[in-house]
């Protein structure tokens, strides 16, 4: 009885190692794989429902759009071939592709494209009803031809990223529906097709053989989703994933060491900023003090932001200054006398010069009527970085006088502030595309209670937001939009903090090919689907993990601990004689 | 009346005494617990600690050498220091929302206990609620709600981990009621809270000790826990918190040990301490446990 | 007397039940923070969007007819659509139970054989060296904080030793040569968070199973049966560990809640596509009825699990019955 015990106690340890130790790839003709690691999952894969930035990523892989930017961020066809624009800059006529076919054998025409259109601005529903602003009609005289008008001049027409959705499929789909239909299987046009979506774990596309892109080298794409970018970091390094993006800075020298894996820090459109509530009605719990233009001056001067990129985010990211980030067109850089750049003499020059002064000597300058320059800052607890960064800077500001409180809260809690109006100020980022009106719009009074989060408002920029959608001329539209940024610049709703830079590793023993868009930029995420159609497979590898370098001393380190744990316990518990 | 009381109760603190003398694991975790004690009241007077003064780039994630006992961390702060005035925090997050924990226990388990019926099957309901609804993700969801300030955490801890101690002072109290001393208190025309207080309440005190030490533990968990998932208080160094900006900046999988080691090995210590405590109590005062 | 004991059980989880129904609305009402986020936060959102999904989720209604609404949909078993995802929450937890219960489950099993184990002996041989070694080892692993053990798990096996895959439940988007091959995928996935999991749990049950042992063990008819010469093993197997059984089963109940809090740590850690993960999820994005689905899935099979145990127990124990 004992004995059968001890038997089959031996034979189920037996079978479990030998489950455990074999290989978990199966070997035989293997397609070409790629998985990135990432660590925010899609929330929907109805492109009427997602609004993450996931969720772009994968459905300009699925879909097509009109057009698309190239490697360079120049448009280039997608499934128009050729456009022309009429004389009075009102009427856009596309001629299409004639050879494309749905993923599931129906022919695109036309028609889908003015189906998708006009669902979407009948709707206005999802992240991409605002690419077709100013749109008032879209003609279908022939299955290759669109003809699009416009109101006034659309200047960001061929910025347009929407994707071109199945008229057979969603055209059974009923008006109420659009809210909530899942499109749990994605049919498009686009390089690869929807296999699989696991929540939690996955979701797995597959290269489509039919499409005017020409196959990628890529025959599977897989999206791992992780749930913390410690582990991430370690399955690139391990070979489990070949790309990965969203590390934190510290574990991009770490990656960086292995001669495999080429880790970058990407220049993206997008910021981190420090809000400050504009509301001017006297009747909010905006603060005063906080309206006075010099105050948020001497508080921009009196930030150290090269610093606190260097400690916070290991140097990653560069120090920012106006409201479109600097790789685009758009961007405007304030000139030599408008540049506030980190001073604490000038900090307390300009808040001297203002009459705020330390009266009763407790290190805080009051205003004249005693009101201290006292304020609450409130940080995103779950975003270390932040409130790192919040916390340097509220030391930092205690050099001009100026006191900052610090609160944290989580993502939800801090909307709810926002749309209350109740906060002084606060720390978090916005990504922006790469036609500046998607960012400029944040900015603008109608914003005010959805997507403003400074409630500020300013009429000439509201006036000038509405000219620039309808400037056709590149040149003439930049200096409307410099007009802009110098405005916010000079009234500082925000203190832009820095510019993101996005972390990324690829695999470069697993694939070849890479290229960064744009030249700083990253591998992916970055507004196109270039990479993913022109990677291809190093030849021969199929499994390169490579070594670990480093871990056995920590593994040997934590072993050894437990053993001397071990035995000092042991000789501490042993019996007493 | 009560010179015997007196005596009784001297008797008993010396049987209790010699139990605990020669308990390993009381001695043991006392020892623990007296070390930490030590270093949270004295550690931040000898090497204080401002965790708003940050270093420089020269001085991140620096490994452990003779200026820095203990290496630095992302922010270039002295890991030493920082893990003295966390003890502070551990041990007062543990401690206050113990009390409250033990108070709310103690009073609902003796009422439920004495009173019987309704206030009994009322006060039970409302103990089972507590013991079903799912812990942490109560707690997480409540520190969301209110905001993750250190006191905040301390209250919702306080006020969700009752529930364990109220049902054990309850059975103990049903048990202590019935006997005789309680009838003659009763006889000699003692009201309610005078019986509650200084006849019920003697009795299940130890019991309660046993157990609330145990809450202390958890408390500390906890709050390593809730600052591990990003509810923690920020502008508190507590070793979760360590734990947090570790585990965020990557501390592990780039091979600062020193950042991510030490404060959890010190809160394992402490938990360990108060375990070994809570349970060696348990030990010594219920005598079926006792060495046959 | 039985029947009306187990009545009485029953009517008392009801009202449990009651409670966290009104309890877990209101809640959830009272909460901070707007369901909308995820929408606001991107710049390319239209205000009429916004203004559309606040009415799709009755966002516009007051709180009195949002309850209703609420209590009506839940007799019908609808437990609404979830914010972020769209979808019915009912499809979406059913989605996540599966690994959840499975990595729970390994890990209770794993814990409670363990524990009971380690228990028996410690108790059988207390005061020796197995007793310290036994009760040692639980207690420092019941003390550690499961995201920092299972971080140091996957720097030892997974990026050390690389005996095992450092995150997910299956190697993503493999297709599987056999069912075999999958479960050996799955298996091999599944072994840190079991371990992690059940590590911090055997602390208790090993304690609870020596202590109630013990209790047994000095119980008359244990000293009787002893000093009738029967064999210690016989013992044990026949007398004592049946009785040391019943607060086994109401701990196992009670910790049920527990190891829910453990699994969000641990499906963090291991990036395991659980209902701890997706609660977290929830509570971050404001997703009121998923949450709510989470939270009343969670707290009924407590429920449940605490009243199986509570009759279990009145089976078995005589004096629970009078």
């Amino acid at each position: 009885m004992k004995r059968k015990w001890k038997v089959s106690m031996v034979m189920i340890l037996v079978l479990s190692m030998m489950m455990l130790s074999a290989s978990a790839t199966d070997a035989g003709a293997s397609p070409q794989t790629m998985r990135i690691g990432v660590t925010v999952e899609v929330d929907s894969l109805s492109p009427f429902i997602s609004y993450s930035q996931i969720g772009f990523e994968v459905f300009q892989l699925i879909y097509d759009s009109l057009v698309m930017l190239d490697e360079n961020l120049e448009t280039v066809p997608g499934l128009a071939r050729d456009w022309e624009i009429s004389d009075d800059e009102l009427e856009w006529t596309f001629q299409l592709r004639d050879d494309v076919q749905w993923h599931d054998g129906v022919p695109f025409t036309s028609a889908d494209v003015k189906f998708t259109y006009e669902l979407l601005l009948e709707n206005e529903l999802g992240m991409y009803s605002g690419y077709l602003g100013g749109i008032t009609e879209i003609l279908a005289p022939d299955a290759t031809t669109v003809v699009i008008r416009t109101e006034q001049p659309k200047a960001n027409m061929l910025m347009n990223a929407c994707p071109i959705l199945p008229a057979h499929i969603w055209s059974e789909v009923t008006p109420d529906e659009y809210d909530t239909w899942p499109n749990s299987s994605p049919v498009g046009t686009g390089p690869f097709k929807f296999q699989e979506f696991r929540p939690g774990e996955y979701l797995k596309l597959v290269a489509s053989d039919n499409t005017f892109h020409g196959r990628p080298g890529i025959d599977e794409l897989i999206f791992v989703l992780y749930a913390n970018t410690d582990t991430m970091a370690q399955s690139v390094v391990l070979g489990e994933i070949d790309a990965a993006t969203n590390f934190s800075p510290s574990q991009l020298d770490t990656l960086d060491n292995n001669a495999t894996i080429d880790a970058i820090a990407a220049v993206v459109m997008g910021f981190t900023q420090l809000s400050f509530n504009s509301w001017d009605d006297p009747s909010s719990t905006a603060h005063p003090l906080l309206q006075e233009f010099p105050v948020r001056h001497a508080i921009e001067y009196s930030i150290d932001k090269q610093r606190i990129l260097d400690m916070v985010y290991s140097g990653q990211g560069s120090v920012g200054t106006t409201l479109v980030p600097p790789e685009g067109f758009y961007h405007y850089e304030p000139s030599e006398s408008e540049l506030r750049v980190y001073d604490v003499l000038r900090a307390n020059q300009v808040l001297e010069e203002a009459g705020y002064m330390d009266l009763n000597g407790d290190g805080i300058r009051e205003a004249s009527d005693g009101t201290p320059l006292d304020f609450l800052l409130t940080l995103r607890a779950d975003n270390a970085d932040e409130v790192q960064a919040g916390q340097m800077i509220a030391g930092m500001v205690a050099e001009a006088g100026i006191k900052f409180n610090i609160e944290t809260v989580d993502d939800g809690a801090l909307i709810d502030k926002i749309y209350a109006g109740d906060f002084d100020m606060f720390i978090w980022g916005w990504g922006a595309d790469l036609d500046p009106t998607t960012i400029l719009n944040v900015m603008t009074t109608t914003q005010i209670g959805s997507m403003s989060d400074s409630n500020y408002s300013n009429k000439t920029y509201d006036r000038l937001f509405l000219e620039q959608q309808t400037i056709m001329d590149p040149d003439e539209r930049r200096e409307m939009v410099w007009e802009m940024q110098r405005i916010l610049y000079e009234e500082a709703p925000y203190i832009i903090l820095f510019y993101d830079n996005s972390l990324q590793a690829v695999n470069t023993s697993r694939w070849t090919g890479w290229t960064r868009i744009p030249e700083e930029g990253g591998y992916f995420f970055n507004l196109t689907n270039y990479n993913y159609l022109h990677v291809q497979p190093v030849a021969g590898v199929v499994d390169a993990a490579p070594d670990a370098g480093g871990g056995i001393g920590f593994a040997g380190m934590i072993i050894g601990g437990l053993i001397v744990a071990g035995v000092a316990s042991f000789l501490m518990f042993r019996r007493r004689k | 009346m009560s010179s015997i009381d007196g005596v009784m109760r001297r008797k008993k603190l010396k049987r209790f005494w010699n139990g605990f003398k020669n308990n390993r694991m009381a001695t043991t975790g006392a020892v623990i617990l007296v070390f930490f004690s030590v270093a949270a009241v004295i550690g931040p007077v000898l090497f204080p600690y401002n965790p708003m003064e940050f270093g420089t780039v020269e001085t991140i994630l620096q490994p452990p050498s003779t200026t820095y006992y203990l290496g630095t961390d992302n922010l270039g702060r002295d890991i030493f220091r920082n893990l003295l005035s966390g003890a502070r925090i551990s041990l007062m997050v543990g401690i206050l929302a113990t009390l409250i924990s033990m108070f709310l226990g103690t009073s609902i388990g003796i009422m439920s206990g004495y009173f019987g019926k309704t206030i009994d099957s009322v006060l039970m309901r409302v103990t089972d609620f507590f013991l079903v609804i799912p812990w942490l993700p109560l707690v997480l969801v409540l520190v969301a709600i209110l905001g993750s300030s250190v006191w905040i955490i301390i209250l919702v801890i306080g006020l969700t981990s009752w529930a364990g101690t109220a049902r054990v002072v309850r059975s103990q109290t049903l048990s202590v009621k019935e006997r005789p001393f309680i009838e003659r208190a009763r006889a000699i025309g003692a009201d309610h809270s005078t019986i509650m207080m200084h006849h019920i309440l003697p009795n299940v005190f130890p019991l309660v000790f046993a157990n609330t030490i145990l809450v202390t533990a958890v408390a500390i968990i906890s709050e390593t826990t809730l600052s591990f998932l990003g509810l923690g208080d920020p502008t508190r160094p507590s070793w979760g918190m360590m734990l947090h900006y570790a585990f965020q900046s990557g501390a592990a999988s780039s091979g600062a040990y020193w950042f991510f080691l030490p404060p959890g090995l010190c809160v394992v210590l402490v938990v360990l301490g108060f375990t070994f405590l809570g349970y060696a109590f348990d030990e010594i005062l219920n005598p079926k446990l006792r060495r046959r | 007397m039985k029947r009306q004991y187990l009545a009485k059980k029953i009517i008392q989880s009801l009202v449990t039940i009651f409670f966290v129904l009104v309890f877990n609305y209101i809640l959830f009402r009272v909460m901070p923070g707007n369901p909308l986020a995820m929408i606001m936060r991107n710049p390319r959102a239209s205000q009429e969007a916004i203004e559309r999904t606040r009415e799709l989720f009755g966002l516009n209604q007051s709180w009195v007819v949002q309850f209703w609404i609420y209590l009506k949909h839940l007799f019908t078993g609808d437990l609404g659509i979830s914010f972020l995802y769209r979808q019915p929450v009912t499809e979406i937890i059913v989605a996540r139970i599966i690994p959840t219960v499975l990595m729970v489950g390994l890990a209770q099993i794993l814990a409670i054989i363990v524990g009971v184990f380690l228990g028996v002996i410690s108790a059988w041989k207390r005061g020796s060296r197995v007793d310290v070694a036994a009760l040692g080892f639980s207690l420092v692993t019941y003390s550690m904080p499961t995201f920092w053990l299972g971080i140091i798990l996957i720097f030892v096996f997974s990026v050390s030793l690389r005996w095992f895959p450092t995150s997910g439940m299956l190697t993503p988007g493999q297709s599987f040569s056999s069912t075999f091959a999958m479960v050996r995928d799955a298996a091999r996935h599944l072994v840190l968070p079991v371990l992690t999991l059940s590590l911090v749990l055997i602390g208790e049950y090993t304690l609870t199973m020596r202590n109630t042992l013990l209790d047994v063990l000095t119980e008359d008819y244990m000293t009787t049966a002893k000093a009738k010469g029967f064999d210690d093993n016989y013992l044990i197997k026949k007398h004592a560990l049946p009785n040391a059984m019943l607060p086994m089963i109401t701990l196992i109940a009670i910790n049920l809640g527990l190891v829910i809090g453990g699994t969000i740590q641990v499906e963090t850690i291991f990036s395991w596509p659980g209902l701890g993960r997706l609660m977290f999820d929830a509570l971050k994005a404001r997703d009121y009825p998923l949450l709510q689905g989470i939270f009343l899935l969670i707290t009924l099979s407590v429920i449940v699990a605490n009243l199986i145990a509570d009759v279990t127990y009145g089976y078995f124990d005589p004096r629970v019955r009078e």
